[in-house]
């Protein structure tokens, strides 16, 4: 089983790793481009009138940030699974000895690896960034106001592997309802930190969807060739 | 292994559509209402509110001013008035206007008051639901402002204080690092008038758009109440005498020009106190059937009286109060005049809440009307027998569709039963998965 997964984790190393690093260089110029706009921040007015500005008027200044696990989700997601059902390459690696599941949860588990490091890093980077400036405060409000991007990045992953899967158009609409369903209230313009309680629904959901993507690729293997 | 996958997307989708399509609904088709405002009219010696109105209502239409026909103007016997009508009943909130249309100085029980006298009694205390701990995102790094800056603006720091299990920290924000001198400075200050770390709440206005700085109050971990100022740089710190049994939950502070009431204050047993400037003596108001946390208060100043409103989210009441004496005694409370209660119209069913009602066997929102904070909740439809005979109804759709189509098993039995108990939030998954045996 481990050979396998190694074997499928080289797979989708060497057909990903031009996006990776793609997604990877321009996550690091957002947070550069972040950074900069911050340190300026600090250099057009005192330091307390920007922590006023951003703890008690919740401006946000890491805004460009909300959008970028979605879009790199989706990114990703598209480079990994679009060359495989083009041209039904992705029935060779169906109909290999090994079990169903097993190779889907493999795909899936190298994708949702790679997009757990890339956001960890790029919060990482920017929490890093902010507590220089900022007290901790200012600090763990920006955590629990990324993460949800972050978990919005991760559905997206997941909605659009299903989408990308499934051969039916009919059922292909699902994935794109439970897309919109899922991040919409996750990037909604809240209060920065509004989720510090509530995001543990979210994420017990993720484990559903995931077992639930099982079903697309039942669909793909068994499905009427015309 | 597919039928775990097949529930796991089943169950998944059943929960982000209970939000998803509710709120989508409510985007298109519901109308959102604001709350009633209710006043007390000195002119009248009644209450008299206005709000927004679903639907039609003729009498407010005969009163309105054509477009503004949603708009309604009422009093609590029942009567209708025009906006100039309303407006005049009460003269204390609608001065101004008073003014442009020659009605001042107005007459109230004998008294006479003008521009000058109504200004300076105005003010309004407002304590919301979702300014409360706990419902609030309030920081915890919060400014403490200099109440002698020496000019006639109030002056923003340059550092924050945050108060941990053991001392009040301050954070310079030049440094971005703890001013260690200060810090001690103020956490000697508390401790010398007896305030036990760590503190349970902490209550101010912290903005410097204001005419003072009254400082900030804080309970610390006995139920104490503690009032500390930034004087010249230096702390003043004292314990406020409390009234017998009372435990501050919130402290509400709001400076105004005319230093008579510095703000409200909230104790454990959801009584309201009126904190006064000086010797902060605590003067209570009768408020029954307040419930803090879910409801917003509002306490309306004017010259002559000063009338508490408070509204949850379908009702709301007011209660009236005389003046209290500017002498009266620490613990003192005050009984209403006058009370009055409605269910506001945004408690009223339209066709579209009645049509989601029955659409929708349940809801998960995520936001509300009390919290900042996003948290999950889950609220059954408002005519749940309607809604489960239309889930039925849906279920047997289900069924007799799938029998045409294919034929009937395992899998369409358990997803009717599925629809019975999720409704629509269920029928569409099944309908777009087609599974079958």
């Amino acid at each position: 089983m481990l050979q396998i997964i190694k074997a499928l984790f080289l797979k989708e190393y060497v057909k990903t790793r031009a996006a990776m690093l793609f997604l990877l260089l321009l996550g690091a110029l957002a947070i550069l481009w972040i950074g900069v706009g911050t340190n300026r921040l600090f250099m057009l007015d005192h330091p307390e009138i920007v922590w006023y500005h951003t703890m008690d008027l919740h401006q946000i200044p890491y805004r460009t940030f909300s959008f970028f696990p979605l879009f790199s989700a989706l990114i990703f997601c598209f480079c990994q699974f679009l060359p495989e059902m083009r041209d039904e390459r992705m029935r060779i690696a169906l109909h290999l000895p090994c079990p169903l599941w097993l190779l889907m949860f493999g795909h899936l588990a190298f994708g949702l690896l790679f997009l757990l490091l890339l956001f960890a890093a790029l919060v990482a980077a920017l929490l890093f960034m902010l507590c220089r400036l900022y007290p901790a405060e200012a600090v763990v409000t920006a955590l629990f106001t990324t993460l949800p991007w972050c978990i919005a990045g991760i559905y997206a992953y997941l909605c659009c592997a299903f989408v990308l899967l499934e051969p039916r158009k009919k059922t292909r609409l699902l994935g794109i309802i439970l897309f919109f369903s899922v991040t919409a209230p996750l990037l909604a313009n809240t209060t920065p930190g509004a989720f510090e309680t509530g995001l543990l629904p979210f994420l017990t959901g993720i484990p559903l969807l995931l077992m639930g993507l099982f079903l697309p690729a039942l669909h793909y293997r068994t499905r009427e060739v015309e | 292994m597919r039928a775990a996958a097949f529930f796991c997307l089943l169950l998944f989708a059943v929960l982000a559509l209970s939000w998803a399509l509710p709120h989508t609904y409510g985007l298109i088709f519901v109308k959102p209402i604001e709350k009633t405002q209710l006043f007390y009219s000195p002119k009248l010696s009644r209450c008299i509110f206005t709000e927004q109105i679903r639907g039609n209502d003729p009498e407010a239409a005969k009163k309105s001013e054509g477009h503004h026909s949603d708009i309604v103007y009422k009093d609590e016997l029942g009567n209708y008035y025009d906006r100039l009508a309303f407006e005049a009943a009460l003269p204390f909130i609608y001065y101004r206007n008073m003014e442009m249309r020659g009605m001042l100085p107005v007459s109230v029980d004998g008294k006479t008051y003008d521009r000058r006298a109504i200004e300076k009694a105005r003010r309004v205390l407002e304590l919301r639901s979702s300014s409360l701990d706990g419902h609030s995102l309030r920081t915890s790094c919060l400014p403490l402002i200099e109440s002698n800056p020496g000019q006639m603006a109030l002056l923003y720091p340059d550092d924050r204080f945050r108060l941990t299990r053991e001392k009040m920290e301050f954070i310079n924000a030049d440094k971005n690092a703890e001013d260690k001198v200060l810090s001690e400075r103020f956490t000697d200050a508390l401790k010398s008038q007896g305030f036990t770390f760590p503190a349970m709440h902490v209550g101010g206005n912290f903005t410097n758009f204001k005419p003072y700085e009254g400082g900030i109050f804080l309970t610390d971990a006995t139920g104490g109440l503690f009032h500390l100022l930034r004087r010249d740089g230096a702390p003043v710190c004292k314990k406020i005498p409390l009234p017998d049994g009372v435990i501050p939950r919130h402290v509400l502070v709001s400076e105004a020009r005319e230093r008579m009431w510095l703000g409200l204050v909230l104790d454990d047993r959801d009584r309201i106190w009126l904190m006064r400037e000086g010797d902060n003596a605590l003067i209570g108001l009768h408020t029954e059937g307040y419930r803090p946390f879910d409801m917003d208060f509002k306490l309306i100043f004017n010259p002559a009286f000063m009338t508490a409103v408070y509204s949850d989210a379908r009702r709301i009441q007011a209660r009236v109060f005389s003046l209290p004496d500017p002498a009266c005694a620490n613990g003192t409370r005050l009984m209403p005049f006058h009370s009055y209660a409605r269910t506001m119209s945004r408690a009223a069913e339209s066709v579209e809440t009645h049509l989601a009602d029955i659409l929708f066997p349940f809801t998960i929102s995520l936001t509300s009307e009390i919290s900042n904070r996003i948290s999950f909740s889950l609220t059954p439809s408002g005519h749940v027998l309607q809604a489960v005979i239309l889930s039925l109804l849906l279920a047997l759709f289900y069924l007799l569709y799938e029998r045409r189509r294919s034929s009937l098993d395992g899998w369409k039995t358990m997803g009717a039963l599925f629809i019975c108990a999720a409704g629509v939030y269920a029928l569409i998954p099944l309908l777009l998965l087609e599974e079958q045996n």
